[in-house]
This record gives C-alpha cells, structure tokens and sequence, in this order.
C-alpha cells in the first residue's frame, strides 16, 4: 500500500510518501500564503522524486495547522496523532518526544503501545520555537545554519530572555553593542531556547529514551542544551523536518507502529 | 475573529437571555419603585437581598451578559487607561469600568453593594475603586478560607461569618428601612433550597446516556441559580427544566448522534465565544457537566437560615482545600462515566487556575484519564486566539482516541 502524508505547518510544507513503513521519496517546500497550492505543489515534487503518478497513490492524509485547506487529502489526522506515530516509528522504544516547529513546541510522552499519555504546547508565544531562532539569527546578523557552530565556540553563554521574542531581540542588540563575543549570543540563544522547553517537558516528565523532531532538530546548539539539561542524549533525525509527516502518512495507511 | 455563542441541546436554554434583560428591566422599575438595587461581587447569600425586597444584581454575572454581546472592552479598556494592568483579572478591571460610567448600563446604579471574599480573595481591595467612586454604602462580607473536607465547616467559622450576616440584615434594615420579616425569610430559604433540590434532579438526568443536557446548556441554565435564589421564578424554570431534561432521557435524545467521548469541564467559559463547549462534539466528544454550578450550591437550614447561609458560602468550591475540588471531580468521573477532562484556566485567576494541576494529577492517578488546562480570559476577548483553542482541544481528544 502507497500512502502520501502532507504536513502543512506555518512556514513549511511536507510531504512523504511511503510504502508500507519505507519511506520511498519526500520533499519540503515554503507554505507561502495559500496552504492549498503549497499542498498541490509538495505533492508533486514527492511524487516525482518517487517516480510515481497520482493513480498509484492508495490513500492521501494531511496533517498540521493547514491540514484543513489539503482539499484533496481522504484524512485529516490530529498533528499530535501524526507526531505520536510518526515519533514512534522513528525510535520504537522512545517515551518522551520534542517537535519544534516554526511557531509551535509541543513534548509528549508515549506509553509502552504508543500511545500518547501527556502533552505540553507551548501558548501564545513564539519564544522556543524556530521563528524565535530565526529572528534572533537575523539580529545578531548570522545565518541560521551557522549559529551551532558559532554556538560551539562559546566560552561564557549570555542569559537570554525566554518569555518574549521583542524583548529577547533588543537584549541581543544591546549584547552586540556591549561587544559580547557574537558566539557566547549564540549559545545563549539556545539555551534560551532550551529553558522554554525544559518548561514544557517539565510538565508532562521526562522518560528515556528522548527523540526530537520538527525543524529546530537540525539546530545541534539546541539539541545539546536540551540534552545538557535533562541529562539524557536525544534521538534527532537526519531530516527531523518530515517526522509528521511520516506520521500522518502511516496513520493514512492504517499501519499499526 | 467571528466569536459565536455556543449550540445548544435544550430548547429551555432559549430563554435565559430574555430572562436576564428581563430582570435588568425589572431592576431599573423597582429601582424608581423605590426599591433598592444591591451590586453583589462574588458569591454571597442572595437570598437574604430577596428576603428584603431589594434587588440583587451579580455584576460578574454582568459582566458576563457583557462579554456575550461584546461589549465588555470599552470599560476594560477604561481601567487600563487607569494605570489597571491588563494581566491582572479582566472581571476586576470591568468591574472599574463601570463605577466610571455607570449611567449607560444595562443595569441600575447600586443604592448599595456587598462584596464577599468567596470566590475572589482580591475582591475586598478590587471593589474598594468601585466603592468610592459610587460613594454608596458598602458591606464587605468576609469568608475564612474552609479548611475541612467532605462537606465538613469549623463551627468558629460559622459563627464569624453568621455574626456578620446578622450585622448585615442591621445594614440592610437601614439602607431599606425595613425590619428582616422573618416569614418572608423562611419563604425565600424554601424556595432557594427547593431550586437547589429541582437542579440536583436535573443534573443527575444528566448521567444518562446520551446526554440530555450539555455544558453549553449548563452554563446559561445556571443563571437562576446565582442571580435568583429565593425566588418563585427559578423554582418555577427549573420544573420546567427537570420536565424537558427528563423527556430527553425518555427519548434517549443526547447533543450528538454518537457520543464517543463524555467530558468534564472544570470552572467557568470563555463568555464571548461559547462555541468553544462544542468544539469537541467534532470529535464525537460531549461536555456532560462542569463543577460551575458548585461555586455556590447546597441547602440552607431552614431551622436558622442565617447559619445556613453562612454555612452555603463557606462551602463555596473555590472557598477551601483542593482537596475538596479533587474529591467533586472525582465523584463526577465515576458517576457521570468521564474518558477526559477540561480546565479552563482564566488569565489573572488564583482560585480556579491554582490547584488545576492537583486535580490533573489526581484524576490520571486513580483512573488513568487525561486533563487539559485549557488557558483563556473569561470576558476579554482581546486575548483569544481560536487556532490555538482548536488545536488544544485536537491534542486533548487524540489523548482518548
């Protein structure tokens, strides 16, 4: 059975089609303003990547904030429900996930089946999310890509604030003009980021093993200030992007992880 | 944002909103009548204001008629140009828009107010604005915080609060120029406790499967109940009620063709958009019931109604241990068959939104089903942002699913 999952989040599309639980193509795309055309167009590119037409597609399911202008998707899968199973499939053994998207953080916590026992989102704030990231990238005038390396470097981490991105970006400013080294900014960025998720895992508890998905789980200067904090190493990925994705693509097929 | 009022299951549910302009309308005639109008804060033993004659009005009661027809914001708004912060709770800061215009409300001006320290704390200092700036008499009823479980009162705490209503039926003797008679008094602690015996029936109707009756009901049918005790006319809605409530468990008539999962919804709503209580119906979800009504129920001794009074109020929900709260939303779990749980959490609130996460806690522990603490304002709807409120309630059913 060929099943495709589409993941409409706030900046970026998804899609992955899979057979059975193999992963045959993906692809990833800006969402731009229409969700129904970024859909159309992830799609195809998936599909082409697989060499596939849309007839050999069995069943197509569409998660997300977006899911709903996915016309064309047989399903509309919870994003949770696509995380909880595209998580599990990732590391089978795994009881405490991350996904941090561009606007959204949420940790759950699976049973021994899979299922989702706690959850925390993060609420009406877009600090320790990737949007956060990118802004904070944007002033202190270094790529996106470069801030875990840079971070690396770091010799004494700045304290960031975690409660808002308008305060958390002047703080920078003001770092920068205080001729803080650009790579103690950086680390304290992500342990900035890194506090607001502790707030979210505090609450719901942190069991091993931990895995990490959703585009910050390209950040490695994240990933090890999460890690450092909670004391455990984390699963993350080689492309932590499309996990949903493949969640909601496994849900589509009805296969059970 | 298109804010919508929620879908309702009973057709009686139609007429709370004509109910509540009706009494508004009423007020305002007894006031030139010369009647007096009482502005009550939080929740305090109404009966005795009917007992007098005098007309009560529950201003958070108002603030929430306010709020559902969108209204609210401007005396929000005007309390915040004060130097009232906007995190601080919006019900307060409503409450200070009003003693500043108080001539273009729905409401007549108060000849008096009361203001009980059940369920808000903060309530004594809060109305202190609104006292001064009305400059009308004020009697400020102070609740001791119960401290006992399983519906059990400390005699010293009874007799504080049954001293204080004695000196308030002195203050309302003076502010009425009448004396308490004491017949009329016995007459209204009847048909309080007769209103509170008609809503246990109903809300036991409410068990069955499927659901007679939901939340998005409850929260309006609840009216009678906080703004009317002692009254004919609640006893004679709730008959009415308990009749409908009981033809629909006849009929085996519940709000959604296949109820999958029955939900309990701890404290009040988001007042301005109640269509959030059917949310969940999307999902084959169903709010069976909610612990708002608690906030102030239980019969009054008929035998001395004044120590029956105080004992009601110092049993209020959110006047005590969380334990109390822990223990209701428990026994509504086992018997109203509950597979998860809602808690909405009002910005700025250190009553409902303190102790959720023991309730939380507790209810997974013994029976392993989740809760979600749903954070919103009651009445400002400058703060809400319905994609997040969706998406919670999404997360929050894929837990049962």
């Amino acid at each position: 059975m060929i099943t495709v999952g589409i993941d409409i989040g706030a900046l970026t599309a998804k899609a992955v089609v899979i057979m059975d639980r193999s992963i045959l193509s993906w692809a990833i795309m800006t969402t731009g303003e229409e969700g129904a055309i970024a859909a159309q167009k992830v799609l195809q590119e998936a599909l082409e990547k697989a060499k596939l037409s849309m007839k050999e597609i069995d069943r197509i399911a569409s998660t997300g904030s977006g899911k709903e202008t996915v016309h064309f998707s047989q399903q509309k899968v919870p994003e949770m429900v696509s995380q909880a199973k595209g998580s599990r499939w990732l590391l089978p053994t795994g009881k405490t996930f991350v996904d941090i998207g561009a606007e959204t953080c949420r940790a759950i916590r699976l049973d021994g089946r899979g299922k989702v026992v706690d959850f925390a989102v993060n609420d009406k704030c877009a600090s320790g999310t990737g949007i956060f990231l990118e802004t904070m990238a944007k002033a202190l005038e270094v790529p996106l890509t470069e801030m875990s390396q840079l971070a690396s470097l770091s010799q004494e981490p700045v304290a960031i604030s975690s409660m808002c991105t308008v305060f958390a970006e002047s703080e920078i400013v003001s770092h920068i003009h205080q001729k803080v080294p650009k790579s103690d900014i950086a680390a304290g960025i992500h342990q900035s980021v890194a506090q607001r998720i502790m707030g979210l895992l505090d609450k719901i508890g942190v069991e091993a093993e931990v895995g990490m998905t959703g585009g910050v789980g390209k950040n490695s200067g994240v990933v090890k200030a999460i890690e450092e904090r909670i004391g455990l190493s984390i699963l993350v990925p080689e492309e932590p992007q499309i996990i949903v994705a493949v969640g909601c693509a496994l849900v589509a097929g009805g296969v059970d992880s | 944002m298109n804010f919508q009022t929620s879908k309702k299951t009973v057709n009686l549910s139609k007429e709370i909103w004509p109910m509540v302009r009706q009494y508004y309308a009423w007020a305002k005639e007894k006031q030139k009548a010369g009647k007096k109008v009482v502005w009550t804060v939080g929740l305090g033993p109404n009966e005795l204001f009917h007992a007098f004659g005098s007309v009560p009005i529950f201003l958070e009661q108002y603030s929430i008629v306010m709020a559902g027809r969108h209204q609210v914001t401007k005396y929000l708004e005007m309390a915040e140009n004060l130097g009232f912060s906007r995190d601080s709770c919006s019900y307060n800061r409503a409450l200070i828009g009003y003693a500043m215009e108080p001539d273009g409300l729905l409401i007549p001006k108060p000849d008096f107010i009361m203001a009980t320290a059940t369920p808000c704390d903060s309530s004594n200092k809060s109305f202190l604005n609104l006292v001064s700036r009305l400059g009308v008499p004020y009697y400020h009823l102070d609740v001791p915080f119960n401290r006992m479980t399983g519906g059990e009162v400390e005699t010293h705490q009874v007799n504080y609060v049954e001293n204080q209503l004695r000196e308030l039926v002195s203050f309302l003797e003076k502010e009425t120029g009448f004396p308490l008679a004491e017949e009329r008094l016995n007459e209204v602690v009847e048909l309080a406790n007769r209103a509170d015996e008609l809503w246990t029936k109903i809300s036991e109707l409410r068990k069955a499967i499927p659901c007679p009756m939901t939340v998005a009901d409850e929260m309006g049918l609840a009216y009678p109940l906080f703004q009317l005790p002692g009254t004919k006319q609640a006893v004679e809605f709730y008959e009415r009620l308990l009749e409908e409530v009981s033809e629909r468990v006849r009929k085996g008539e519940g709000a959604i063709p296949q109820e999958r999962y029955r939900i309990l919804w701890l404290g009040p709503a988001a007042w301005y958009h109640l269509r959030v209580l059917n949310y969940v119906e999307d999902y084959g979800g169903v709010l069976v019931k909610s612990d708002f009504d608690y906030l102030i129920r239980g019969k009054i001794s008929p035998e001395n109604p004044l120590r029956g009074m105080a004992e009601k109020t110092i049993l209020g929900l959110l006047n005590g241990v969380v334990e109390n709260r822990i223990q209701l939303a428990r026994q509504f779990v086992r018997e109203y068959r509950i597979n998860g749980v809602i808690a909405f959490s009002h910005f700025g609130c250190r009553q409902y939104g303190g102790g959720q996460r023991a309730v939380k806690d507790a209810l997974f522990e013994e029976f392993g089903i989740p809760t979600l603490i749903l954070e919103g304002d009651n009445i400002d709807e400058r703060n809400y942002a319905d994609d997040q409120v969706r998406s919670r309630i999404e997360d929050f059913i894929s837990l049962m699913m």
